[in-house]
């Protein structure tokens, strides 16, 4: 097995597009120092919801978007070991779990179906998934992650487990090497295939099916499994979440350990070639530039890809062809080819869904299935379709709109 | 969402990808469309009488061709291009012009695709077309199935298909009498499937066409659609691109050939043609490949798609069986098709939306 190097980055920061549909209270200040562990910001209508500074320094910067919305909050990192050390001992049942998440900020790393959001303190799931494989374009292998730290895992899966009162499900690739978690209400489920079989969609359709919002399921990936597991056994968070570097303007791809939220510049720094073209956080298909105010690590993501600059007129004809994303002037239309097909988790008609998000019609894209969605799963949309159009934003559009209509009726 | 710089990271399928699989997949037939038309032609010359010099095609080829000696692979290709290049160009400079007149009156993009809908549209012409009949064919087609429609993709039926099917009715005898291929001994028509209908299964024989002539487009025919190995080649191109559907293609065969095999069971003896044949002879393979799969025009959702496609082939030999008047029937049924294929898309999203919601409950 691969040794893995633990890099300290100079700046962290937390990012809003991680959290689709929060509003944020800001609790520290520009200046503040903070210790590991301790809030930055919370949700403005939920309280109970912490976003904590993934370590220790002091807030530098605080960039806000349309709206006043924040874009991101970084944190200049000093080095210095100061943390905040959460109470382990009342720390055996399901509500003390859910207390511990909650003031370490481990809580934002779930997510609920529908919408994609965090979910609320009081609720309970009809399920809990924990995604343990990945089917991304150039992803590290979870199971090699897991591997290095199974302790950890298993501890958090566990405290999953007695913190919901619903089944939890572990979602792996047939074969791969996941330790066993000995508990009642732990399943293992298998997904063999090529993306989009590793997307959690695909797993709520099978194990949890959404359809017009009656099931609630609530997702949370490896990574942050493992985090939960750090925190039960040390009650400190974890310093260091496992990445992979890839793509083919690096040197040698490779797992590196970064701080959370870590500045994408410094963890590329020395293992990039000299002039990369992109740098994405996150997969190809659904990540983000790693630019200006976003060049750091989105919360949920776990890798980093780098493209290089074409050398030659041939890379330079065809990369042109595939960076050149901008939609024309004249905008191209929606050619329903067949590898549209494969862009969405299984149970959702393509084109139908893309032409309902296209036209904005909340109500049908709500009965072709946009309740089981979130962005990542519209990702491939955006790349298969020659009308250059990013499906995303039009689905978060869609989602808020449906949102706001539950809302209205359940108040 | 809060940079304001979003978009998609990258992008596989751009229309100038589309367009070039797709031009890609149309040169086989191209070459076998210049080959065939020719060897055909000079083979119905060294049958009668080759002193009879009636068209300017006629006599382009007499300048370079013997037609008396044994048509070589120069020859055939000589008289091949004589037939095919100014049907081909006159398509072109047809869709081109229009292309033009609606980018510039609509102040939208020039599209190159219209180039694949002029080739498609000049192979499905009868190789001694007036050029008048296919310029206006053309014009019909690119007009009222595109321009009017705001150009590629955003139209209900494919272009080529509503030129081709406009100059079949306005014209219908242009396609069948034409003066230069009548009379030719065991040449009584252009297409073997007319010659099947109207003389019997014995004509086959007369005219030397066995299956592998068909298979390979050694028969006379409409100017590209004679020869199914170049349009498996040509479909090859299309899947492996993943612009035409599989599932749409193998369901066009697969109602082709279970309604044949029923027909051939219970429909009278006259018109017994067996399921092989049907393949081969007529324009079914080219029209189903190039035409049918048309992604803007077909079917979206994989239920629907095999359902059209069932569909379309079934209804092909349902009307050459019981129709012998309309000897091909491939444009029709196809258009009628197309016209279908929202009404499917609809029924199976209609049925995807009631089990979601049977399923999970409301």
């Amino acid at each position: 097995m691969r040794d893995i190097r633990n890099k300290t980055t100079s700046r962290t920061a937390l990012l809003g597009r991680d959290f689709p549909g929060t509003r944020f209270e800001v609790l520290a200040q520009i200046g503040d120092p903070v210790s590991m562990g301790q809030p930055l910001m919370r949700d403005r209508r939920r309280p109970e919801i912490l976003f904590t500074a993934p370590a220790a320094g002091a807030v530098v910067e605080i960039s806000r978007g349309p709206k006043r919305s924040i874009v991101s909050m970084q944190v200049e990192v000093t080095g210095e070991d100061v943390a905040t050390v959460f109470d382990l001992t009342s720390c055996t049942d399901g509500g003390a779990v859910r207390e511990l998440m909650l003031r370490s900020g481990l809580w934002t790393a779930l997510r609920q179906r529908p919408f994609g959001i965090i979910p609320d303190p009081a609720d309970q799931p009809s399920a809990l998934l924990i995604t343990a494989m990945d089917t991304q374009p150039l992803a590290p292998d979870p199971s090699e992650i897991i591997g290095k730290q199974p302790a950890e895992f298993t501890a958090g899966a566990k405290a999953l487990a007695t913190m919901v009162q619903a089944p939890v499900h572990i979602c792996k690739s047939p074969g791969a090497d996941i330790p066993i978690v000995e508990s009642e209400t732990i399943q293992i489920a298998e997904f063999p295939g090529p993306h989009p079989a590793g997307l959690p969609s695909t797993h709520i359709q099978r194990l949890c099916p959404i359809g017009f919002s009656s099931n609630i399921p609530w997702c949370i990936g490896y990574q942050d499994v493992i985090s939960l597991g750090y925190l039960i056994n040390t009650g400190r968070i974890a310093p260091y979440r496992i990445v992979s570097v890839d793509g083919p303007g690096v040197k040698k791809p490779s797992l590196l350990g970064v701080t959370p939220g870590g500045c994408i510049d410094d963890i590329v720094a020395e293992v990039m070639h000299e002039k990369p073209a992109k740098i994405i956080s996150g997969t190809p298909l659904s990540g983000h530039y790693a630019l200006g105010d976003e060049a750091y690590l989105g919360q949920n993501h776990n890798q980093i890809t780098v493209f290089a600059k074409a050398k030659t007129a041939f890379s330079r004809w065809r990369a042109r062809s595939v960076f050149e994303v901008v939609p024309d002037k004249h905008s191209s239309p929606l050619i329903p080819t067949t590898d549209l097909d494969q862009a969405t988790p299984p149970g959702v008609l393509t084109v139908p869904m893309m032409r309902a998000l296209l036209v904005g019609d909340t109500e049908r894209a709500r009965n072709l299935g946009a309740l089981e969605l979130v962005e990542e799963d519209v990702a491939m949309m955006g790349f298969l379709c020659p009308s250059k159009t990013d499906y995303r934003p039009l689905l978060r559009r869609v989602l808020n709109q449906l949102q706001k209509e539950q809302s209205a009726v359940t108040s | 969402m809060s940079s304001e710089s979003e978009g998609i990271l990258f992008n596989l399928n751009h229309m100038a990808r589309i367009q070039r699989l797709r031009l890609l997949a149309v040169v086989p037939v191209l070459i076998a469309a210049v080959l065939n038309t020719g060897y055909q032609y000079l083979l119905g010359r060294r049958l009668t009488d080759a002193t009879n010099i009636a068209g300017w095609r006629d006599r382009l080829v007499a300048d370079y061709i013997d037609f008396s000696v044994e048509p070589g692979l120069f020859g055939a290709m000589v008289a091949g291009l004589v037939h095919v290049v100014p049907v081909l160009v006159i398509s072109l400079l047809t869709a081109g012009i229009w292309e033009r007149v609606f980018a510039s009156g609509r102040n939208r993009a020039f599209d190159s695709g219209f180039t694949y809908i002029a080739i498609l549209f000049a192979m499905f012409m009868h190789p001694e077309v007036s050029l008048f009949h296919a310029a206006f064919g053309m014009s019909f087609g690119m007009v009222f199935a595109r321009g009017i429609f705001g150009g590629e993709g955003r139209s209900f039926l494919s272009p080529a298909l509503v030129g081709v099917a406009i100059v079949q009715i306005s014209f219908p005898a242009s396609l069948t009498d034409h003066p230069i291929w009548t009379g030719i001994s065991g040449y009584a028509g252009t297409s073997s499937l007319l010659d099947f209908y109207q003389q019997g299964p014995e004509v086959l024989t007369w005219s030397g066409i066995d299956w592998w002539s068909g298979f390979l487009g050694n028969a006379q025919g409409l100017i590209g659609t004679t020869s199914v190995a170049a349009v498996i080649v040509g479909s090859l191109i299309l899947i492996y691109a993943r612009v035409a559907s599989v599932r749409l293609i193998l369901a066009h065969f697969i109602g082709l050939i279970f309604t044949a095999m029923i027909c051939d069971t219970f429909v009278s003896v006259d018109f017994y043609l067996p399921w092989q044949w049907h393949l081969v002879l007529g324009s079914f393979a080219f029209a189903v490949v190039f035409l049918g799969t048309d992604p803007s025009s077909s079917c979206v959702t994989n239920p629907g798609r095999w359902i059209q496609g069932i569909m379309a082939g079934g209804l092909v030999v349902l009307l050459r069986a019981v129709n012998p008047s309309h000897p091909d029937s491939v444009v029709p049924v196809l258009l009628l098709v197309s016209m279908l294929a929202p009404l499917i898309d609809h029924i199976v999203i209609w049925l995807n939306i009631r089990h979601r919601s049977l399923q999970h409950g409301g």
